[in-house]
């Protein structure tokens, strides 16, 4: 699959693979797991205990909206932490467990 | 006797308190959430390369107490990645990081935790794409992310505009910006929220770039209806008539991927609370706020508040309001020196009386009308954490449960992963708009202020 860039300026380093449910796309480094997802187009990181879908709303870490499963730790903030290489998120549905 | 001062944030306020603090001779402990200094107004890049977005005076500032931030770091115990959960009087202050939590008696705790954002309900406003404007930004500058392909804008206050005008010079499409109130009345308020005070100049220049990029500007306007199965797709815009109210058949729907809101600001004052300080609800300078006096102490004795978390005043005054709470805490043992410091910081302390002027006019930009309260329907969930909709807040209060107390143990209200920080003013409000007064008391703040994992609590570090 080929990323849509949706960064802004030069970017510095070297773009690595990263997987979200299941698919490849491309994060570049230093940037947290919610930039690298919504760059590729990816704003649905969860469905919440009512079904509804959610993302990103902070972007600061307060409303823990964004939270996902990123390597089998679930309830982990998307905007918090910063992209790895090999990384493997996936949405989380209700709690998560 | 070596003072010992513990920090909590490392935005102006919190770093400028550390400098002072330490300069005076106090040990100085900073903890803060996040992985580099600055908060949220002086958030620095994550991926190495700064766009250079915003105002030329608030970077030069951003630069200048950074780099003294710097210099300091060899002396002072700085905690980066590292959560304040609970302040109890004594001060003593619970902390943890991902692997360890450790108690600190320190003998001033000072608290400049600012404030996180606020929106209004309406149906929709949980669907992917919906956005805070702040935190649009803080992608925007920090992950140089293109956020969207078309980006709208809400809100009240100046935040929405400055936020759009700098997408627009990041290159961002921004179709549209949607204003509780009209420009004109916008253009007497501060821009000193994150700006500074070279504002009527630069409030000017934000407007001219949005005339420049053909950025429609809907004064009145609100949103009523966001679209989208999976992620916003469209948003529903409605003039209102000066309250809030929506009028019918003034509906205009904009296509666009992201919605960035910002109707107002919420201040984290639940350590303060929690330690046992008294709180007053004032709504358009941030919700419950920590009752202070001009030394920044709250009636608790040894825990201070300094910058937005004591009230909605903006970055100049977090910088000064820092210093002069650093200063009150290196002199904790000596209540004399105490009372010169309003000579020795002449400067700091007539910055904060010269901006009551423009807290004055925030406060009123961001005083919500009674009818914003009616966007929402019965169905639309308040209490985003717990999926609370605004019917059980209803039935509630109907129920007879109208304390803030009440109405959280009534719906879970509150009960989830923030804390309660995004819903409570809203809840407060759903509740009854008329009670909105100085002594509507908050939920009861308890322990954990913040989530906090289990390994780091069992990984007890011993003092």
């Amino acid at each position: 699959m080929i990323a849509r860039n949706r960064r802004i300026g030069t970017v510095t380093g070297d773009a690595f693979k990263i997987e979200f449910e299941g698919r490849v796309i491309e994060a570049m480094p230093g940037e947290s797991v919610a930039a690298a997802l919504i760059a590729n187009g990816h704003y649905n990181l969860r469905s919440a205990e009512d079904g509804s879908q959610r993302g990103v709303l902070c972007g600061i870490g307060v409303c823990w909206e964004c939270r996902c499963i990123i390597d089998g730790r679930i309830n982990t903030r998307a905007c918090m932490v910063e992209v790895k290489p090999g990384m493997t998120i996936r949405r989380q549905r209700g709690l998560g467990y | 006797m070596t003072v010992h001062v513990a920090i909590v944030g490392a935005g102006p306020g919190g770093m400028s308190a550390a400098i002072e603090a330490q300069r005076r001779g106090a040990r100085v402990t900073l903890i803060d959430e996040a992985a580099k200094p600055g908060g949220q107004i002086f958030r620095q890049s994550a991926t190495g390369h700064e766009l250079p977005l915003g105002l030329p005076g608030e970077q030069k500032r951003k630069k200048v107490l950074l780099s003294r931030f710097r210099a300091l770091l060899d002396g002072i115990d700085y905690r980066p990645n590292c959560t304040a959960y609970a302040l109890f009087e004594g001060p003593e202050l619970h902390l943890s990081d991902q692997h360890e939590s450790e108690v600190l008696k320190p003998d001033v705790v000072l608290l400049a935790t600012g404030v996180c954002e606020r929106a209004v309900p309406f149906p929709g406003w949980t669907l992917p794409g919906v956005v805070f404007a702040g935190g649009a930004q803080a992608l925007v500058k920090s992950q140089g992310l293109k956020i969207g392909e078309r980006v709208v804008l809400a809100g009240a206050g100046p935040l929405p505009i400055a936020v759009a005008a700098q997408l627009v010079q990041a290159g961002v499409q921004v179709v549209a910006v949607a204003l509780l109130f009209p420009l004109h009345r916008m253009l007497f308020q501060p821009w000193a929220l994150w700006a500074g005070r070279s504002i009527m100049k630069e409030g000017w220049q934000y407007l001219n770039t949005l005339r420049h990029n053909n950025v429609e500007v809907l004064s009145m306007m609100v949103p009523v209806r966001a679209e989208g199965s999976h992620h916003i797709e469209s948003i529903q815009m409605i003039r209102h008539d000066g309250t809030g109210r929506p009028l019918a058949g003034t509906e205009k729907r904009i296509g666009c991927d992201v919605l960035a809101l910002n109707y107002g600001f919420t201040a984290n004052s639940e350590l303060a609370n929690m330690a046992g300080a008294q709180v007053e609800y004032s709504p358009g300078r941030g919700g419950w706020l920590p009752v202070t006096d001009v030394f920044c102490r709250t009636g608790v004795n040894g825990v201070l508040v300094a910058g937005d978390g004591a009230g909605l005043r903006g970055s100049w005054v977090a910088e000064a309001e820092g210093r002069i709470a650093g200063a009150v805490a290196a002199c904790f043992h000596d209540a004399a020196k105490t009372g010169q410091l309003e000579q020795e910081l002449e400067e700091e302390f007539g910055l904060r009386r010269r901006h009551e002027t423009f807290q004055q006019a925030v406060q009123q930009s961001l005083q919500l009308p009674s009818g914003v309260w009616g966007w929402a329907d019965d169905d639309t969930v308040v209490c985003r954490c717990e999926c609370v909709p605004l019917r059980r807040i209803r039935q509630a209060v109907a129920q007879g449960h109208t304390t803030m107390n009440g109405i959280k143990r009534n719906t879970r209200s509150g009960m989830g992963w923030c804390g309660g920080r995004m819903c409570m003013q809203n809840v407060a409000a759903y509740a009854g708009a008329g009670r909105l007064h100085a002594d509507l008391q908050p939920m009861t703040p308890r322990p954990l202020a913040r989530p906090v994992s289990l390994t780091s609590l069992k990984n007890h570090r011993a003092p």
